[in-house]
Protein backbone atom coordinates (compact mmCIF):
# COMPACT_ATOMS: atom_id res chain seq x y z
CA UNK A 1 0.00 0.00 0.00
CA UNK A 2 2.83 2.66 1.10
CA UNK A 3 4.83 1.31 -2.30
CA UNK A 4 1.44 2.05 -4.40
CA UNK A 5 1.54 5.66 -2.76
CA UNK A 6 4.53 6.70 -3.20
CA UNK A 7 4.86 5.37 -6.69
CA UNK A 8 1.52 7.58 -7.51
CA UNK A 9 2.98 10.41 -5.73
CA UNK A 10 5.86 10.37 -7.90
CA UNK A 11 3.99 9.74 -11.32
CA UNK A 12 1.67 12.77 -10.56
CA UNK A 13 4.90 15.08 -10.02
CA UNK A 14 6.29 13.59 -13.43
CA UNK A 15 2.80 14.34 -14.86
CA UNK A 16 2.74 17.77 -13.95
CA UNK A 17 6.45 18.07 -14.76
CA UNK A 18 5.94 16.80 -18.80
CA UNK A 19 2.89 18.92 -19.21
CA UNK A 20 4.29 21.88 -17.35
CA UNK A 21 7.86 21.82 -19.41
CA UNK A 22 6.33 20.27 -22.63
CA UNK A 23 6.68 23.15 -24.82
CA UNK A 24 9.64 24.01 -23.84
CA UNK A 25 7.85 27.93 -22.90
CA UNK A 26 6.39 30.65 -24.82
CA UNK A 27 6.36 30.59 -28.55
CA UNK A 28 8.68 33.18 -30.32
CA UNK A 29 6.77 35.54 -31.94
CA UNK A 30 7.47 36.04 -35.74
CA UNK A 31 8.03 38.71 -37.44
CA UNK A 32 10.04 39.74 -40.28
CA UNK A 33 12.31 42.15 -38.26
CA UNK A 34 16.58 42.56 -39.07
CA UNK A 35 18.13 40.36 -36.36
CA UNK A 36 21.28 39.32 -34.71
CA UNK A 37 22.48 37.36 -37.39
CA UNK A 38 21.40 39.72 -40.23
CA UNK A 39 23.59 42.56 -37.89
CA UNK A 40 26.78 40.40 -37.82
CA UNK A 41 26.18 39.25 -41.18
CA UNK A 42 25.73 43.20 -42.90
CA UNK A 43 28.51 44.77 -40.49
CA UNK A 44 31.02 42.31 -41.05
CA UNK A 45 30.79 43.14 -45.06
CA UNK A 46 30.43 46.78 -45.02
CA UNK A 47 33.84 47.22 -42.64
CA UNK A 48 35.69 44.70 -45.21
CA UNK A 49 33.83 47.04 -48.03
CA UNK A 50 34.65 50.55 -46.34
CA UNK A 51 39.34 48.65 -45.94
CA UNK A 52 39.00 47.70 -49.76
CA UNK A 53 37.54 50.90 -50.75
CA UNK A 54 39.87 52.78 -53.67
CA UNK A 55 39.68 56.27 -51.91
CA UNK A 56 40.20 54.85 -48.60
CA UNK A 57 43.01 52.59 -49.57
CA UNK A 58 44.70 55.47 -51.35
CA UNK A 59 45.04 57.42 -47.90
CA UNK A 60 48.57 56.92 -46.51
CA UNK A 61 49.97 57.36 -42.94
CA UNK A 62 51.58 60.68 -43.62
CA UNK A 63 48.06 62.12 -44.87
CA UNK A 64 46.31 64.63 -43.17
CA UNK A 65 44.02 62.73 -40.36
CA UNK A 66 40.17 62.07 -41.11
CA UNK A 67 38.59 62.69 -38.29
CA UNK A 68 35.46 59.86 -37.95
CA UNK A 69 32.47 60.62 -36.41
CA UNK A 70 29.01 58.62 -36.26
CA UNK A 71 25.55 59.10 -36.08
CA UNK A 72 22.95 56.30 -35.79
CA UNK A 73 21.00 54.54 -38.90
CA UNK A 74 18.48 56.60 -40.46
CA UNK A 75 15.02 54.25 -40.39
CA UNK A 76 12.86 54.69 -43.83
CA UNK A 77 11.77 50.72 -43.34
CA UNK A 78 8.74 49.92 -42.24
CA UNK A 79 9.77 48.53 -38.90
CA UNK A 80 10.18 50.35 -35.74
CA UNK A 81 13.88 49.86 -34.97
CA UNK A 82 14.43 51.77 -31.36
CA UNK A 83 16.97 54.22 -30.76
CA UNK A 84 19.45 52.16 -29.52
CA UNK A 85 19.79 49.14 -31.90
CA UNK A 86 20.18 52.20 -35.00
CA UNK A 87 23.23 53.26 -32.71
CA UNK A 88 24.23 49.31 -32.53
CA UNK A 89 24.26 48.97 -36.32
CA UNK A 90 26.97 51.75 -36.86
CA UNK A 91 28.92 51.09 -33.48
CA UNK A 92 29.74 47.73 -34.34
CA UNK A 93 30.88 48.59 -37.45
CA UNK A 94 33.26 50.89 -36.57
CA UNK A 95 34.31 48.68 -33.50
CA UNK A 96 35.50 46.12 -36.37
CA UNK A 97 37.31 48.80 -38.19
CA UNK A 98 39.14 49.89 -34.70
CA UNK A 99 40.17 46.19 -33.95
CA UNK A 100 42.13 46.17 -37.34
CA UNK A 101 45.30 48.36 -38.01
CA UNK A 102 43.44 50.46 -40.55
CA UNK A 103 43.34 53.43 -38.76
CA UNK A 104 46.88 53.74 -38.60
CA UNK A 105 47.54 52.94 -41.50
CA UNK A 106 45.02 55.17 -43.40
CA UNK A 107 45.26 58.39 -41.01
CA UNK A 108 41.52 57.46 -39.61
CA UNK A 109 40.94 59.06 -36.18
CA UNK A 110 37.91 57.74 -34.39
CA UNK A 111 35.74 60.01 -32.38
CA UNK A 112 32.45 59.59 -30.13
CA UNK A 113 29.82 61.39 -31.62
CA UNK A 114 28.12 64.57 -29.42
CA UNK A 115 25.39 62.86 -28.07
CA UNK A 116 27.83 61.13 -25.49
CA UNK A 117 30.13 64.09 -24.98
CA UNK A 118 28.33 65.16 -21.97
CA UNK A 119 28.87 61.92 -20.34
CA UNK A 120 32.67 62.15 -21.09
CA UNK A 121 33.08 66.12 -20.57
CA UNK A 122 31.25 65.56 -16.69
CA UNK A 123 35.01 64.54 -15.55
CA UNK A 124 36.49 67.87 -16.24
CA UNK A 125 33.94 70.18 -14.70
CA UNK A 126 31.30 72.27 -16.71
CA UNK A 127 33.24 75.60 -15.83
CA UNK A 128 36.59 73.87 -16.74
CA UNK A 129 35.93 72.76 -20.11
CA UNK A 130 37.53 74.66 -22.52
CA UNK A 131 34.78 75.77 -25.29
CA UNK A 132 34.97 73.49 -28.44
CA UNK A 133 37.20 70.77 -26.85
CA UNK A 134 36.09 68.04 -28.86
CA UNK A 135 37.69 67.68 -31.81
CA UNK A 136 35.89 68.69 -35.19
CA UNK A 137 35.13 65.72 -37.43
CA UNK A 138 35.74 66.16 -40.63
CA UNK A 139 33.52 62.74 -41.70
CA UNK A 140 30.54 61.25 -40.62
CA UNK A 141 29.96 57.59 -40.78
CA UNK A 142 26.22 56.53 -41.29
CA UNK A 143 23.63 54.46 -42.36
CA UNK A 144 19.93 54.56 -44.46
CA UNK A 145 17.61 51.32 -43.92
CA UNK A 146 15.08 51.24 -46.68
CA UNK A 147 12.54 48.69 -47.42
CA UNK A 148 10.18 47.45 -49.84
CA UNK A 149 7.41 46.01 -47.85
CA UNK A 150 4.60 43.88 -48.78
CA UNK A 151 1.51 42.30 -46.84
CA UNK A 152 -1.66 40.25 -47.79
CA UNK A 153 -3.22 37.58 -46.50
CA UNK A 154 -0.39 35.12 -46.98
CA UNK A 155 1.84 36.81 -44.93
CA UNK A 156 4.04 39.96 -45.15
CA UNK A 157 8.06 39.84 -46.98
CA UNK A 158 10.61 42.54 -46.39
CA UNK A 159 13.04 43.95 -48.51
CA UNK A 160 15.89 45.27 -46.96
CA UNK A 161 18.65 47.58 -48.16
CA UNK A 162 20.78 49.03 -45.80
CA UNK A 163 23.44 51.67 -47.11
CA UNK A 164 26.20 52.19 -45.48
CA UNK A 165 27.91 56.00 -46.28
CA UNK A 166 31.26 58.04 -44.97
CA UNK A 167 29.88 61.26 -45.91
CA UNK A 168 32.40 64.15 -46.12
CA UNK A 169 30.89 66.93 -43.66
CA UNK A 170 32.49 69.91 -45.30
CA UNK A 171 31.05 68.78 -49.02
CA UNK A 172 28.25 66.31 -48.28
CA UNK A 173 30.33 63.80 -50.76
CA UNK A 174 29.65 60.77 -50.40
CA UNK A 175 32.93 59.33 -49.83
CA UNK A 176 32.00 55.77 -49.60
CA UNK A 177 28.84 53.69 -49.90
CA UNK A 178 27.88 50.26 -50.02
CA UNK A 179 24.63 48.32 -49.67
CA UNK A 180 23.61 44.79 -47.85
CA UNK A 181 20.38 43.71 -48.72
CA UNK A 182 18.04 40.92 -47.15
CA UNK A 183 14.81 39.25 -47.89
CA UNK A 184 12.46 38.23 -44.94
CA UNK A 185 8.87 36.38 -44.82
CA UNK A 186 6.73 35.21 -42.95
CA UNK A 187 4.11 33.40 -44.02
CA UNK A 188 0.36 32.59 -42.09
CA UNK A 189 -1.08 36.05 -39.67
CA UNK A 190 1.48 38.10 -37.96
CA UNK A 191 1.47 40.59 -35.10
CA UNK A 192 4.00 42.89 -36.63
CA UNK B 1 0.66 -8.95 -8.81
CA UNK B 2 -1.57 -5.94 -7.74
CA UNK B 3 1.88 -3.85 -7.45
CA UNK B 4 2.60 -4.91 -10.93
CA UNK B 5 -0.73 -4.21 -12.36
CA UNK B 6 -0.06 -0.77 -10.54
CA UNK B 7 2.87 0.33 -12.37
CA UNK B 8 1.28 -1.13 -15.81
CA UNK B 9 -1.49 1.75 -15.17
CA UNK B 10 1.27 3.97 -14.26
CA UNK B 11 3.26 2.99 -17.25
CA UNK B 12 0.05 3.94 -19.46
CA UNK B 13 -0.55 7.25 -17.97
CA UNK B 14 3.00 8.34 -18.44
CA UNK B 15 2.66 7.28 -22.28
CA UNK B 16 -0.65 9.25 -22.38
CA UNK B 17 0.39 12.40 -21.07
CA UNK B 18 3.39 12.31 -22.76
CA UNK B 19 1.99 11.73 -26.29
CA UNK B 20 -0.88 14.77 -25.05
CA UNK B 21 1.79 17.11 -24.32
CA UNK B 22 4.19 16.31 -27.33
CA UNK B 23 1.02 16.55 -29.88
CA UNK B 24 0.00 20.13 -28.44
CA UNK B 25 3.99 21.10 -28.96
CA UNK B 26 3.10 20.40 -33.03
CA UNK B 27 0.26 22.31 -33.31
CA UNK B 28 0.91 25.68 -34.00
CA UNK B 29 0.07 28.91 -31.88
CA UNK B 30 -2.94 30.62 -33.70
CA UNK B 31 -2.33 33.48 -35.22
CA UNK B 32 1.68 32.98 -35.30
CA UNK B 33 2.24 31.98 -39.04
CA UNK B 34 5.34 30.38 -39.30
CA UNK B 35 9.06 31.76 -38.75
CA UNK B 36 10.49 34.71 -40.65
CA UNK B 37 13.40 33.91 -42.59
CA UNK B 38 15.88 34.55 -45.16
CA UNK B 39 15.06 34.49 -49.06
CA UNK B 40 15.98 35.23 -52.40
CA UNK B 41 15.87 38.43 -53.21
CA UNK B 42 14.89 37.92 -56.20
CA UNK B 43 11.96 35.75 -56.20
CA UNK B 44 8.97 36.13 -54.85
CA UNK B 45 7.67 35.23 -51.13
CA UNK B 46 4.58 33.87 -50.34
CA UNK B 47 3.37 37.02 -49.06
CA UNK B 48 3.85 38.94 -52.57
CA UNK B 49 1.29 36.07 -54.58
CA UNK B 50 -1.42 37.96 -56.81
CA UNK B 51 0.20 41.35 -54.87
CA UNK B 52 -0.28 43.76 -57.65
CA UNK B 53 2.47 46.38 -56.49
CA UNK B 54 6.09 46.24 -57.61
CA UNK B 55 7.99 43.45 -55.68
CA UNK B 56 11.39 42.74 -55.09
CA UNK B 57 12.22 40.88 -58.02
CA UNK B 58 11.42 44.56 -59.72
CA UNK B 59 13.51 46.14 -57.29
CA UNK B 60 16.53 44.16 -57.87
CA UNK B 61 15.26 44.60 -61.78
CA UNK B 62 14.79 48.46 -62.43
CA UNK B 63 17.69 49.94 -60.37
CA UNK B 64 20.58 47.59 -62.23
CA UNK B 65 19.18 48.16 -65.62
CA UNK B 66 19.28 52.14 -64.62
CA UNK B 67 22.29 51.87 -62.77
CA UNK B 68 23.77 49.92 -66.03
CA UNK B 69 22.41 52.61 -68.15
CA UNK B 70 23.41 55.63 -66.62
CA UNK B 71 27.21 53.77 -66.26
CA UNK B 72 27.19 53.62 -70.13
CA UNK B 73 26.13 56.76 -71.04
CA UNK B 74 29.50 58.95 -71.74
CA UNK B 75 27.54 61.77 -71.97
CA UNK B 76 26.65 61.95 -68.12
CA UNK B 77 29.63 59.35 -66.53
CA UNK B 78 32.54 61.43 -66.64
CA UNK B 79 35.70 61.47 -65.13
CA UNK B 80 36.96 64.31 -65.86
CA UNK B 81 34.19 66.23 -64.72
CA UNK B 82 31.93 64.12 -63.08
CA UNK B 83 28.35 65.69 -62.29
CA UNK B 84 27.13 66.30 -58.86
CA UNK B 85 24.33 64.65 -57.75
CA UNK B 86 21.88 64.14 -55.13
CA UNK B 87 19.25 62.15 -54.76
CA UNK B 88 15.88 63.63 -54.41
CA UNK B 89 12.66 62.16 -52.98
CA UNK B 90 10.70 59.91 -54.63
CA UNK B 91 7.25 60.77 -56.28
CA UNK B 92 4.60 58.94 -55.75
CA UNK B 93 2.12 59.38 -58.53
CA UNK B 94 0.44 55.82 -58.13
CA UNK B 95 -2.78 55.09 -56.92
CA UNK B 96 -1.05 52.89 -53.99
CA UNK B 97 -0.63 56.53 -51.88
CA UNK B 98 0.70 54.57 -48.69
CA UNK B 99 3.75 52.39 -50.61
CA UNK B 100 6.90 53.73 -49.90
CA UNK B 101 9.00 53.67 -52.97
CA UNK B 102 12.04 55.77 -52.03
CA UNK B 103 13.81 52.54 -52.07
CA UNK B 104 14.15 52.10 -55.69
CA UNK B 105 16.47 55.53 -55.43
CA UNK B 106 18.15 54.55 -53.00
CA UNK B 107 19.09 51.47 -54.32
CA UNK B 108 19.94 52.81 -57.30
CA UNK B 109 22.80 55.53 -55.73
CA UNK B 110 24.17 52.35 -53.70
CA UNK B 111 24.66 50.56 -56.78
CA UNK B 112 26.19 52.97 -59.17
CA UNK B 113 28.33 53.76 -55.66
CA UNK B 114 29.57 50.65 -55.19
CA UNK B 115 30.45 49.96 -58.80
CA UNK B 116 33.05 51.29 -61.34
CA UNK B 117 30.50 53.81 -62.23
CA UNK B 118 31.49 55.62 -59.09
CA UNK B 119 34.85 57.15 -60.72
CA UNK B 120 32.37 59.20 -63.20
CA UNK B 121 29.99 60.66 -60.93
CA UNK B 122 29.95 61.96 -57.17
CA UNK B 123 26.75 61.58 -55.01
CA UNK B 124 26.51 64.47 -52.56
CA UNK B 125 23.86 63.95 -49.51
CA UNK B 126 20.73 66.17 -49.72
CA UNK B 127 20.98 69.50 -47.70
CA UNK B 128 18.74 68.81 -45.10
CA UNK B 129 20.61 66.14 -43.89
CA UNK B 130 24.36 68.15 -44.38
CA UNK B 131 22.72 70.88 -42.40
CA UNK B 132 21.39 68.92 -39.29
CA UNK B 133 24.59 67.37 -38.99
CA UNK B 134 26.70 70.15 -38.97
CA UNK B 135 24.66 71.67 -36.51
CA UNK B 136 24.62 68.55 -34.33
CA UNK B 137 28.55 68.00 -34.71
CA UNK B 138 29.80 71.88 -34.74
CA UNK B 139 27.09 73.38 -33.17
CA UNK B 140 28.24 77.57 -33.40
CA UNK B 141 31.58 77.28 -31.96
CA UNK B 142 33.29 77.52 -35.61
CA UNK B 143 31.61 80.08 -37.78
CA UNK B 144 32.67 78.58 -41.24
CA UNK B 145 31.45 75.30 -40.20
CA UNK B 146 28.01 75.86 -38.66
CA UNK B 147 24.82 74.46 -40.88
CA UNK B 148 23.97 77.94 -42.28
CA UNK B 149 27.50 78.23 -43.76
CA UNK B 150 26.67 75.08 -45.67
CA UNK B 151 26.69 75.52 -49.26
CA UNK B 152 25.32 72.57 -51.66
CA UNK B 153 27.65 71.92 -54.46
CA UNK B 154 25.19 69.75 -56.22
CA UNK B 155 24.19 70.28 -59.59
CA UNK B 156 21.88 67.56 -60.84
CA UNK B 157 19.38 65.98 -58.57
CA UNK B 158 18.64 62.05 -59.42
CA UNK B 159 14.79 61.39 -59.19
CA UNK B 160 11.96 59.24 -60.14
CA UNK B 161 8.12 59.37 -61.01
CA UNK B 162 6.05 56.29 -60.15
CA UNK B 163 2.65 55.54 -61.94
CA UNK B 164 0.72 53.04 -62.03
CA UNK B 165 -2.76 51.91 -64.80
CA UNK B 166 -5.11 49.64 -62.42
CA UNK B 167 -7.97 47.92 -64.74
CA UNK B 168 -9.80 44.98 -64.99
CA UNK B 169 -7.69 43.22 -62.31
CA UNK B 170 -4.82 43.79 -63.66
CA UNK B 171 -2.06 46.68 -62.87
CA UNK B 172 0.67 48.43 -64.98
CA UNK B 173 3.64 50.25 -63.40
CA UNK B 174 5.84 52.81 -65.03
CA UNK B 175 9.19 54.22 -62.57
CA UNK B 176 10.58 57.07 -64.70
CA UNK B 177 14.04 57.82 -63.40
CA UNK B 178 15.39 61.07 -64.40
CA UNK B 179 18.57 63.15 -63.36
CA UNK B 180 17.19 66.74 -63.69
CA UNK B 181 19.75 69.72 -63.86
CA UNK B 182 19.32 72.53 -61.36
CA UNK B 183 21.24 75.71 -62.16
CA UNK B 184 23.97 76.45 -64.35
CA UNK B 185 26.35 73.40 -64.00
CA UNK B 186 29.97 73.25 -63.22
CA UNK B 187 30.09 69.86 -64.15
CA UNK B 188 28.87 67.04 -66.17
CA UNK B 189 26.91 67.97 -68.93
CA UNK B 190 25.65 71.59 -68.88
CA UNK B 191 22.30 71.92 -70.65
CA UNK B 192 20.26 74.73 -68.71
CA UNK B 193 18.30 74.57 -65.45
CA UNK B 194 15.43 72.07 -65.23
CA UNK B 195 17.26 69.64 -68.30
CA UNK B 196 16.44 66.50 -68.22
CA UNK B 197 19.31 65.04 -68.80
CA UNK B 198 19.19 61.98 -68.86
CA UNK B 199 15.92 59.62 -68.49
CA UNK B 200 14.99 55.93 -68.65
CA UNK B 201 11.64 54.13 -67.42
CA UNK B 202 10.86 50.38 -65.84
CA UNK B 203 7.51 48.99 -66.45
CA UNK B 204 5.83 45.92 -65.63
CA UNK B 205 2.24 44.47 -65.49
CA UNK B 206 0.59 42.56 -63.03
CA UNK B 207 -2.50 40.54 -63.63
Amino acid sequence: MMVRRTVCGITTALLVLILLTGCGGPPRVQTTFLGSVDLIDMTNQMAQSFARDEAISARRATDEPWVISIYRVVNHTNQVIPERERWLYIGRMRSLLAQSDIATQRRLIWIVPPERWPAIARELGEANEPPGLRMNPTHLLTAEFNTLTTTSARGRSDMYVCSYQLVDLATGLLVWEDSWEVKRSVTGLTFD
Amino acid sequence: MKFSSTIRQVAGLTLIAGTVSLAACQTPPPNRGTSGYRMDPSSDSPAEYGVMTPRSADLIEATNKMAQDIAQRLDITNRQSPPRIFVGLIENKSSQRHQNFQVFLARLRAELNSSGARHGLEFIRERSFVEDQRSREYGSKDPASTAAAYQSRADYVLTCEVYDLPSGGTNYFLLNYQLVQLRDAATGPDVGAGAIVWENSYEVKFQ
